[in-house]
């Protein structure tokens, strides 16, 4: 592990202390744990904005987020997030599926 | 005809019960991306990741890799990256279709000029073909409508072809 210096707010670090007495270990291991699973949330948060804005496709959004496409198309569909696709964005591709899909 | 699914469409076909089907009656290829991009989700059970896995295992689906000059080339011109540029990098040699419900994904085929189909086509042909009945057609439609990954506009519009 590696060590690094971060400003928090009072409350947040009061509020570690407080949980690590009822845990009975380290105020830095609440505040790691916490870091890391705001991290994952993070993760996702940025996934889901750059797709919604087209920025990426859903399976780069599933790399950033550290998910499977699967899980992040779940993801992205709980949250209601879809593509804009409209009518004019597939015109034809029932036509060449026609003639295409066996 | 050859057919180049990313991972989006062998999801959503894999959730309407129609991958097999369409992958006996069909030759699908698809890069190695994009197998171990829904394999990811084998170890938490995910049905998706199982079918994929057994499809390939029995050579239904076939796994090709792209020639990383196409690859390189393309995602330098377009930002696409991951599966479905190891898709669109396969087709644009071969000029095969793509099958993709990313937009990203097949708004680059329709640049290059590659024809593109979605997983709502396939269903919809399976019906109009007769490999599926239309009771499993308006199943198909009802749980991608409720899944979300479509507008309701969209799949009504698909509704709408078989009358």
């Amino acid at each position: 592990m590696k060590n690094v210096s971060i400003r928090l707010h009072e409350g947040f670090i009061k509020e570690a202390e407080r949980l690590s007495r009822f845990e009975m270990v380290d105020t830095s291991a609440i505040l790691r744990e916490s870091l890391e699973r705001g991290l994952a949330d993070v993760r996702i948060e940025i996934a889901i904005e750059l797709f919604s804005k087209g920025k990426v496709s859903v399976s780069e959004a599933a790399d950033i987020a550290n998910l499977g496409v699967g899980e992040m198309m779940d993801e992205l569909v709980k949250r209601g997030v879809k593509q804009e696709i409209n009518i004019d964005d597939i015109r034809g591709s029932l036509e060449r599926a026609m003639k295409t899909v066996k | 005809m050859t057919i180049i699914a990313d991972a989006s469409s062998l999801i959503l076909l894999a959730k309407v019960s129609v991958l097999e089907e369409f992958s006996r009656r069909n030759t699908i290829v698809i890069p190695k991306s994009v197998y171990e991009e829904v394999i990811n989700g084998k170890e938490k059970g995910r049905l998706d990741s199982l079918l994929v896995e057994n499809l390939t295992q029995n050579n239904l689906l076939k796994i090709k890799t792209p020639e990383r000059r196409v690859k390189n080339r393309i995602e330098n011109l377009f930002n696409i990256k991951k599966g479905e540029l190891d898709v669109i990098a396969l087709a644009y040699k071969t000029k095969d279709t793509v099958l993709s419900d990313d937009k990203k994904c097949f708004n680059t085929a329709k640049v290059l000029s590659i024809g593109f189909i979605t997983s709502l086509d396939v269903v919809v042909v399976l019906c109009k073909k007769g490999h599926i009945t239309k009771e499993k057609l308006h199943e198909c439609l009802e749980r991608l409508e409720e899944y979300g990954w479509y507008s309701k506009n969209i799949i009504k519009m698909y509704r709408g072809c078989l009358k």
